[in-house]
């Protein structure tokens, strides 16, 4: 690849020696991690329910379109607040995936909403057509029942499409 | 059976704490590396890792197995690093003056052979992404296609920060070469 | 030697254009898939074409875990009906359009009816149409019977309401067993109101008769 530099090979050497573990940061980090994890085991019952129930389930899905609050960022075009939501009771979490964050999981995550049998968040999105779709427990495609369908290409995974139109 | 990354994921997802204490255990040593090469700091490191480690245990479910576990823990873990970076640079922005001198000056041979402070000290005088790229490629080993699902940059960007990490270390240590 | 080359080769990289694309696409193709997937770029480039919506289409076949051959045939298949949208819907036809077209091209709707769906909408944006329209057909509405439900809403200067009704209801008729064309002509119809032209009962798209059963009730 490169040219070997006997001293690099040193500084790398030096840079691969281990750090010293302390066992103290290690429990606060054990800690602080499975804290949250009163909720999971009952989250973990609730798995038992099949997935299909969880996509018959997603019956409230709401795509508000905001009508204050489109705003001009830095000169790019307008963009406006669209809320996704999505009813998945049963999930651990919900994620967002589209054409505007480059259908990346780990991009926007829903949040629960109230007692978690909901789940949403707000983007904001340029004028034009998007696809998206929900993805649930890292695994579960969701299209979104109140949208419109978008064709599959090929892909055998469903999502869906809204139009956000030009604001004047 | 060694359990695979992927099988302590599953039982960890399904509420087993002790799945998730084996991937801490696993990964937990490299992380702190890592962090430490790019921080400097050793309490800056444990607390990046910490929030890495509480980040991926909230988003386990969002792990996709086909995804190398490390690749996606380190993914995490170089945003925290990034984060903290910027921060800790505006902290000592006061400071460039004096970096800026340390750059142009090669770092000296410190007596009783302290070469690994000097190279901790040439570590941080790189900009942050060369620092990143250098330590993901040279000390992580991951491919470029990795470490660009890493930091999200190109793979020519991450190849020209790789090679001028080099040089510059390269020339701020110069003093300790035939050592 | 080989050194040499390659730093070359990483300083003349660093020195081309940077797309953005490139990027987003380097942590999650192979090399083989990218180069390909950059050709059709650079080709929809070359023809005019948004080269957007292809980098997006390689993008979610990844995330949806398509191998690299169903990803490039997935992008080079939307080249192809991006070209065809626009020959239907204009030179002047926008980027949300022509992908909206592309995708209605895809489930069966004829690039003839792109253009009558063009001329009864006289200039007003035909993305939402073109978007009700493919999600009609992919619930079972003949494309045919699709475009002239969707064309009596666009004559109608229907808006972002009128297609989500049009989708809902029809989608529930057909829940609840009725047939799919009948349901989405019946719909479009009084969703459409007095201010279109009578569907025939047939379904037949107006003027295609000898004996006009058209005329504004």
């Amino acid at each position: 690849m490169t040219d070997r530099d006997p001293l690099l090979d040193r500084v790398i050497a030096e840079l691969k020696q281990p750090i010293e573990v302390d066992p103290a940061a290690r429990r606060r980090l054990l800690d602080a991690a499975l804290a949250g994890s009163r909720r999971r085991p009952a989250a973990a019952l609730l798995r038992r329910l099949s997935p299909v129930a969880v996509a018959a389930a997603a019956g409230i899905v709401l795509v508000v379109l905001a009508g204050p609050g489109a705003e001009r960022e830095r000169g790019e075009r307008w963009t406006t607040p669209v809320r996704f939501a999505l009813a998945a009771p049963a999930a651990r979490g919900v994620a967002l995936v589209g054409d505007f964050n480059d259908w990346d999981p780990d991009a926007t995550p829903l949040e629960p909403v109230g007692s978690g049998d909901e789940w949403a968040v707000t983007v904001r999105l340029r004028p034009g057509r998007h696809a998206y779709a929900f993805v649930v427990d890292g695994t579960q495609w969701v299209p979104d029942p109140t949208a419109a369908l978008a064709p599959d290409d090929g892909f055998g995974v469903p999502s869906s499409v809204i139009v956000i139109p030009e604001r004047m | 059976m060694w359990p695979s990354d992927a099988d302590l994921v599953r039982r960890a997802r399904d509420g087993d704490p002790a799945a998730f204490e084996a991937l801490v255990d696993r990964h937990y040593p490299d992380c702190l590396r890592y962090a430490f090469r790019m921080l400097g700091d050793r309490a800056d490191a444990e607390e990046a890792v910490q929030d890495a480690f509480v980040r991926a245990y909230r988003s386990l479910w969002n792990y996709r197995e086909r995804d190398q576990f490390r690749v996606w823990l380190l993914r995490i873990l170089a945003n925290r690093c990034r984060t903290r970076a910027a921060a800790a640079r505006r902290r000592l922005r006061h400071l460039e003056a004096f970096a800026a001198s340390v750059d142009r000056t090669a770092v000296a041979p410190q007596p009783n052979g302290g070469f690994g402070r000097a190279v901790q000290r040439a570590l941080a005088a790189l900009p942050v992404e060369q620092r990143e790229a250098f330590l993901l490629k040279h000390v992580e080993e991951l491919s470029y296609e990795e470490i660009a699902r890493i930091t999200g940059a190109g793979l020519s960007a991450l190849r020209m920060r790789v090679k001028r990490a080099r040089e510059r270390l390269a020339a701020l240590l110069e003093a300790y070469r035939d050592d | 030697m080989r050194w040499t080359a390659a730093a070359l080769c990483a300083l003349l990289l660093a020195a081309a254009p940077l797309h953005g694309q490139d990027r987003r696409l380097d942590g999650r193709l192979d090399a083989e898939t990218r180069r390909a997937v950059l050709a059709l770029v650079d080709s929809a480039r070359a023809a005019g074409l948004p080269t957007e919506p292809l980098i997006q289409k390689a993008l979610e076949g990844e995330s949806k875990g398509a191998d690299g051959a169903r990803i490039v045939a997935a992008v080079r298949a939307l080249l192809g009906r991006l070209h065809a949208a626009r020959a239907a819907l204009g030179r002047t036809a926008g980027d949300a359009d022509l992908v909206a077209g592309a995708a209605a091209l895809y489930v069966g709707v004829a690039p003839d009816r792109l253009e009558r769906l063009r001329n009864a909408s006289s200039g007003a944006p035909l993305a939402l149409a073109l978007v009700a329209l493919a999600d009609l057909v992919q619930r079972g509405v003949p494309p045919d019977t699709a475009a002239t439900a969707i064309e009596a809403l666009a004559r109608a200067r229907s808006g972002e309401g009128e297609y989500r009704m049009l989708r809902q209801l029809v989608e529930q008729d057909i829940r609840t067993g009725a047939a799919p064309a009948a349901a989405a002509l019946e719909r479009a119809r009084r969703i459409a109101g007095s201010r279109s032209p009578v569907i025939p009962p047939d379904g037949r798209p107006p003027g295609s008769e000898p004996s006009g059963g058209g005329g504004v009730r």
